[in-house]
């Protein structure tokens, strides 16, 4: 069951129903049934119990550190993080070894018999096994204390609304909302709806149009190549992003219907001016995992600080003290790309690539600092700004290939032929050719440039943190930080329904369960 | 150590970590308005203040402090 479907509509609204009119402990009741419900739905049986699992395994464990003494509370935490991230990866590297040994043959240009083993992996598994270690680490280090209330943890551990795709939501931040009542508030019903809808019109009005571009030209790699490709590229870039945010919103929009604010994942991401500020733009969650459960904790260690101490040693100071974060920063990468899945398109595209642009960005800050000084150049200027983000764009859009492509010859071959000398996609007919009716391109050019507008307002309404884990907790709702008049935000909200009924691509023959992340 | 040395001792360190002698931190200096200030930059911060004052953070308090005025608390809870 996908969040595009009518039976969520159904089970969000039944829900609402029962939960507002029930109090406290009940309105937890209730989202746990309903996410048990959709769980069947969308997962089934198997799915149910591995969460189950998972999240008992959580629980108790919580209560255990606890109640033990240092050194049984050690012995605790790891049997129950080994236990987490053992199932993940029975279920999800299975096939690890066997794409490694694809890909390595694939950079020689050789041929490799491979049938991938099929393990019908539990709903939602990599982002529910980041959620159940992240509270665990949590309990470990004593920054929360372990959860008390079977049926709230049960509520975090299955809730419907981010199991699928995320939010990685952390319990320290739930926790509170649940326990208390409730009240039913048409500010919230307003602005989730708000959100709701503009998580839709992303999804179903601007993402599954420019899909008609990008699944047309990389479907068809022998007839299209250069200014095809770079066309796809860019498209393909929007469309993940209005298929992830729009999902994201559809997610946190629901969740305000509840009452819950859940994790922002996304602060449009494509005002960034680095790589590095990108991603603490997009996947804001996996990244702030990544960041506090291994990056800090590695560095921490005494081995790093060592490498660290050898490093000043060997390149002075300032230069010196970059050689545990670059080595660093390669195992992070490494293990986020892989967490996206065991195939090395991941493990570069959402990983290693990064993790270059990253470590040459530290290497070279001097030389850019110079640069500045000698230059005079303004880095507040609008030109350089433009230049920057348009930078990070391009960046950015060349590990989403990879991301995109079944394989990395796949994705080699495009790179190559974005090189072939095609300017088809100039001609009308080479336009048209690629399928996309007048009107529906009318729909997709003004619904970008309505997301632009939407973009900007809101970025001017928020700043975006980088340290710390409170980020984006006190902030006015997208609503809110949208149209500060609740009339505006209605008459906006009923513009945005009429568009994704109008212009949607829904209903019957339309495959509405393929939000590209939920393969994850 | 007074509060004020505290945060005198924290001025030096932040100089010293961010190469910039125009930074004066505050209680409710955030990463926000220091330069440089991210979380690859972070832990090196903490390690210096570490050393600076021979204390120890715990990865709790590494991964929650808010502000400055937060790590000033720590440091004098734990002096």
């Amino acid at each position: 069951m996908s969040y595009t479907s009518y039976g969520f509509l159904m089970l969000v609204l039944i829900s609402l129903l029962l939960y507002y009119s029930f109090r406290g402990r009940f309105q937890n009741l209730v989202l746990l049934f309903a996410s048990i419900l959709f769980i069947l739905w969308a997962g089934g049986l198997s799915s149910l119990f591995f969460i189950a699992l998972s999240a008992a395994i959580s629980f108790l464990a919580g209560i255990a550190m606890d109640r033990a003494q240092a050194g049984r509370k050690k012995a605790v935490y790891v049997l129950a993080m080994l236990a987490q991230g053992g199932m993940l990866a029975v279920f999800k590297y299975l096939n690890f070894p066997g794409y490694t040994m694809l890909a390595l043959h694939e950079l020689r240009g050789l041929e490799y018999e491979f049938t991938a083993m099929e393990l019908a992996a539990p709903l939602g598994i990599s982002f529910y096994a980041l959620m159940q270690m992240g509270y665990l680490t949590d309990v470990y280090w004593g920054r929360i204390p372990h959860a008390s209330s079977p049926v709230s943890y049960g509520v975090f551990s299955s809730l419907f609304l981010h199991i699928i795709q995320g939010p990685i939501d952390r319990y320290g931040q739930l926790a509170g909302p649940l326990s208390e009542r409730r009240r039913f508030q048409a500010e919230n019903l307003l602005n989730g709806l708000t959100r709701l809808l503009w998580g839709l019109f992303k999804k179903l009005v601007l993402s599954e149009r420019l899909a008609v571009f990008v699944n047309g030209i990389y479907g068809d790699l022998e007839v299209y190549n250069g200014s095809y490709l770079v066309f796809a590229a860019i498209c393909y870039s929007l469309q993940l992003y209005t298929d992830f945010s729009g999902c994201m919103d559809m997610v946190l929009g629901t969740g305000e219907l509840f009452g819950i604010r859940l994790t922002e994942n996304f602060k449009q991401p494509f005002f960034s001016r680095s790589d590095a500020e990108f991603w603490r733009r997009w996947h804001i969650s996996l990244g702030n995992w990544f960041r506090d459960y291994l990056m800090y904790p590695l560095l921490r260690t005494e081995a790093f600080k060592r490498l660290g101490k050898f490093g000043k040693k060997l390149f002075g100071k300032k230069q010196g003290k970059k050689l545990p974060l670059c080595v660093g920063l390669f195992i992070v990468w490494f293990l986020l790309g892989l967490w996206h899945g065991g195939m090395w398109t991941f493990i570069i595209g959402s990983g290693l690539l990064h993790c270059t642009y990253m470590i040459l960005a530290e290497i070279f800050e001097p030389a850019f600092q110079r640069f500045y000084k000698a230059t005079g150049l303004d880095r507040e200027n609008r030109i350089w700004r433009a230049f920057q983000m348009l930078r990070t764009f391009v960046l950015v859009s060349a590990g989403f290939v990879f991301f995109r492509s079944d394989s990395l010859t796949m994705a080699f071959q495009i790179f190559r032929g974005m090189g072939t000398p095609n300017g088809g996609l100039f001609t009308a007919e080479g336009f048209w050719e690629l399928g996309m009716a007048p009107a529906d391109l009318w729909v997709l050019v003004l619904g970008l440039l309505l997301l632009f507008a939407v973009s900007r307002k809101l970025e001017q309404t928020e700043e975006i943190a980088s340290v710390g884990m409170e980020e984006g907790r006190d902030q006015a709702s997208f609503g809110e930080r949208l149209l500060a008049v609740p009339l505006h935000r209605a008459v906006f909200a009923t513009a945005l329904f009429l568009m994704v009924v109008l212009w949607g691509f829904y209903g019957q023959g339309y495959d509405a369960a393929s939000f590209i992340y939920s393969r994850f | 150590m007074s509060r004020e040395e505290v945060f005198q001792k924290l001025n030096e360190v932040f100089r010293e970590e961010f190469d910039d002698e125009e930074i004066v931190v505050r209680e409710d200096t955030t990463a926000k308005d220091i330069e440089g200030w991210d979380s690859l930059e972070h832990i090196d911060l903490i390690a210096a203040v570490e050393d600076a004052f021979s204390v120890h953070f715990s990865m709790a308090e590494v991964t929650s402090m808010k502000n400055v005025g937060e790590m000033a608390d720590r440091i004098m809870e734990k002096m």
